[in-house]
């Protein structure tokens, strides 16, 4: 479990933004999409990035897939994730609360 | 009611199909052997029923959720069947245990073919001769009826890893089309997919490749992009991924390892132009696995070929001598080499090209 925990501390913003769209489950197409709406299409993926991101994350087990009615691949993710989605999070807002108080320090 | 069928892991859709037709008459999957590939069914009233077969499947509570019920299990399958299911498991761990099947059964029977010297080495011992023509026939036969075996072996397990993969059915090609022929084609990405955007704008558009082919229609998209992506290993959600993002599969080699695949996605000429990715660093890495490839088996062919070469030095006394060492296998295999070696440089050149321009971007 620890080994996961390192691989993923701290992780790429791609990774992140890849996971988090994963708090509910999705199609491959609808991750990139997704991430281009929150991120105002700064970040623009190609699916090339996508299937390299997952296709790891698949093997260290912290998304699974299945199939929806039509058989088009659904991706989400499973507790594992969840934890790995939670400690990147917490260390974000960790960072965040730094700035802000030195932002408010300063004016 | 026990039925045995062979090869049921091999033919998964079909197997499911199967079970399906089996429920459709009242007769519903209660047991599984594996050993003996026996499946036992209860007798109950006509249902219509989806089956899927998992294979080393984990997790339970989901598929519960969606409708699924477990009909039979074993250490590494589990049977499941539905009624209308909205959610199917995944088919990854079972497409991993087909390819590995798959090219174990192949290299195998491959590296059988030097066994089949073995008999012919027997044969002569016992009749204490020399080989003759008729043992030179005797193994003539032999080889031709180990690659045919090998080859129809390849033809069924590649059929099923199409099926597996998604890929469509196989495409044959049109009076219409406009044919051209390039070798090589995707050991030397750069150059190719520069000749494709020539060709757009000549007004033709790629419709589908093959290993040596390309046809073209005439052209329809306002702009076109093509990427030429080669894998180490590839699996269903590569292909699914990709059309996903609205790439369409206009070649891919006949093998999922060691794979090469054309993309194209035509687009709006003003915005954009589409990319497998938009990061610069994993579009070098794209590249660079691409030529690390070509000059593998650039070393291999070179080595196979000083190992026959010093081979042939080997067994003759005086090969220089001899007309045999210009005969026209020799000529031929020169030419080859040759020929391989031009490939090579441009791969070469086009690979230091693109790498250079992705650093000048």
């Amino acid at each position: 479990m620890e080994k996961v925990f390192k691989k993923y501390g701290p992780m790429t913003e791609t990774a992140f933004y890849i996971l988090f769209s994963l708090t509910e489950p999705r199609h491959g197409y609808g991750i990139i999409k997704n991430i281009e709406d929150l991120t105002a299409g700064r970040l623009k993926l190609g699916s090339g990035t996508i299937y390299g991101t997952l296709t790891k994350m698949q093997k260290d087990g912290l998304i699974v897939i299945f199939a929806d009615g039509e058989r088009k691949t659904i991706y989400e993710m499973t507790t594992l994730g969840r934890r790995v989605l939670q400690r990147e999070m917490d260390r974000i807002k960790e960072m965040h609360h730094h700035i802000r108080t030195f932002e408010e320090g300063r004016s | 009611m026990k039925k045995m069928k062979w090869l049921w892991s091999y033919r998964i859709e079909e197997t499911e199909e199967w079970l399906e037709q089996m429920a459709g008459r009242g007769w519903v999957l209660e047991g599984f052997s594996p050993l003996l590939r026996i499946f036992s069914f209860k007798a109950t009233e006509a249902r219509q029923l989806r089956y899927h077969i998992d294979y080393k499947a984990s997790d339970d509570g989901r598929l519960e959720q969606a409708g699924w019920q477990t009909m039979a299990k074993t250490k590494r399958w589990t049977f499941r069947s539905a009624e209308n299911p909205q959610l199917y498991p995944g088919r990854d761990a079972l497409f991993k245990r087909f390819r590995l099947h798959m090219y174990s059964i192949l290299s195998v029977l491959s590296f059988f073919f030097p066994f089949l010297l073995i008999p012919i080495a027997i044969l002569s011992l016992l009749t204490q001769t020399e080989p003759t023509g008729i043992h030179l026939l005797l193994l003539l036969a032999a080889s031709i009826g180990e690659l045919g075996l090998v080859l129809w072996v390849y033809a069924f397990f590649r059929k099923q890893e199409r099926k597996l993969l998604g890929l469509p059915e196989m495409w044959k090609a049109r009076k219409t089309n406009h044919k051209k022929l390039r070798i090589g084609w995707f050991y030397d990405p750069y150059h190719t997919k520069k000749w494709l955007q020539k060709m757009f704008d000549e007004g033709y558009e790629l419709e589908k490749a093959g290993a040596i082919w390309f046809y073209f229609k005439p052209r329809q998209a306002e702009a076109i992009r093509y990427e030429i992506i080669y894998e180490n290993k590839v699996d269903p959600t590569y292909y699914h991924i990709h059309e996903a993002a609205g790439w369409r599969l206009v070649h891919t080699s006949s093998s999922s390892v060691m794979n090469s695949t054309l993309w194209a996605m035509p687009h709006v000429a003003d915005e954009e132009p589409p990319a497998i990715t938009y990061d610069t660093r994993e579009r070098q890495r794209i590249v660079k696995k691409n030529f690390t490839m070509t000059t593998v088996i650039s070393l291999i062919l070179m080595l196979a070929q000083s190992l026959s070469i010093s081979n042939y030095l080997l067994l003759e006394d005086d090969p220089f001598s001899s007309l045999e060492f210009i005969s026209s296998a020799t000529a031929l295999n020169i030419f080859l080499v040759i020929m391989w070696l031009v490939l090579y440089v441009k791969s070469l050149l086009g690979y230091r090209r693109e790498m250079r321009e992705m650093r000048d971007d």
